[in-house]
């Protein structure tokens, strides 16, 4: 089984840091584990923490408006090993967007957000890296939607 | 004052009250506003399209942006979905600051537009050299980009019902 730092250094958020770096990083976070159907964020709650998926996989849901008073759950994404969620932890206005889900039992390694943040203001180049990771991914994202849209 | 200095002044004035670039120091606003032009658009015209180089970063000062798909195997023509519609302070074209080679939307002129246009490989190249500035940026424009991201999928739910 992949240590805390194995699996930071393959996600799509982390896997740019140096060995130091990926340290400071796995010394915020722990591991965390989700039977499939439970819930490991639901949207507009607090978001404390950042999320890497080691196993298993997670589903994004937004609730969308159908009519004046109803709304309906809607999938967004699916998040496999080495994806990330939770982003709302380090950006925005610290309230989770979407609801996470476990697909099947799911494994994650869960980073405490301010004191991510913490390390990013001490850290710029950590910062730097991470964010610049965060563009990266949302960008593919919105390639993902285009795709969904023109198939 | 001079025209060109004009120029400049508002550029800077721009960069300040955007998404991006607010909370800058005036130094810092100095550095991007070098790398940085005015440019025009009339209404209809594309500021960049779907698919081609991401040359630079777009910071809209006045008029309509709207983001677009393409629906036909040519990038920016016949027929578009809108997926998003951008106003002053906002940005776009952040596929040219790193990473990605080409633009994922295209970007239209819904009226009469001025936005500014800053050169995308060198605003990265100062952000890199830059760690505590180039960190409050990337951090921004990841903020902005996880918004964006949110507002598209609300109305591409909207285009699929």
């Amino acid at each position: 089984m992949a240590s805390i730092k194995e699996v930071l250094a393959s996600s799509e958020l982390f896997k740019g840091l140096t060995d130091e770096e990926l340290e400071k990083v796995a010394a915020l976070s722990r591991e965390e584990t989700y039977a499939a159907g439970l819930s490991v964020f639901a949207e507009s709650t607090t978001a404390k923490e950042l999320y890497i998926v080691a196993e298993g996989k997670i589903s994004m849901e937004m609730r969308l408006p159908v009519y004046p008073g109803a709304e309906q759950a809607a999938l967004a994404e699916i998040i496999p090993p080495g994806g990330s969620c939770g982003w709302s932890a380090v950006v925005g206005s610290r309230v989770y967007i979407m609801t996470a889900r476990a697909v099947e039992p799911v494994r994650v390694i869960a980073i405490d957000g301010e004191r991510l943040l913490a390390l990013f203001n001490k850290n710029h180049e950590i910062g730097f890296k991470v964010m610049e990771c965060v563009v990266q991914v949302a960008s593919s994202r919105v390639r993902s939607i285009k795709r969904a849209l023109l198939a | 004052m001079r025209k060109k200095g004009r120029q400049e002044a508002i550029i800077k004035e721009v960069l300040a009250s955007s998404e991006l670039f607010k909370g800058l120091t005036d130094e810092e606003l100095e550095k991007v506003a070098a790398l940085a032009r005015a440019e025009i658009y009339e209404k209809g015209i594309t500021l960049f399209t779907e698919g081609s180089v991401a040359e630079d970063l777009y910071i809209i000062e006045i008029g309509k942006v709207a983001m677009e798909i393409s629906l036909s195997p040519t990038p920016g023509m016949g027929k578009q979905i809108t997926v998003d519609t951008l106003s002053r302070g906002q940005i776009c074209g952040w596929s040219a600051v790193g990473g990605t080679p080409a633009y994922i939307l295209t970007a239209r002129a819904l009226e009469p537009v001025r936005a500014i246009a800053i050169d995308g490989k060198r605003l990265y190249t100062l952000l890199k050299e830059d760690p505590y500035l180039g960190y409050r940026v990337m951090a921004r424009m990841a903020e902005v980009v996880h918004s964006r991201l949110r507002h598209i999928r609300m109305n591409v739910r909207v285009f699929q019902r």
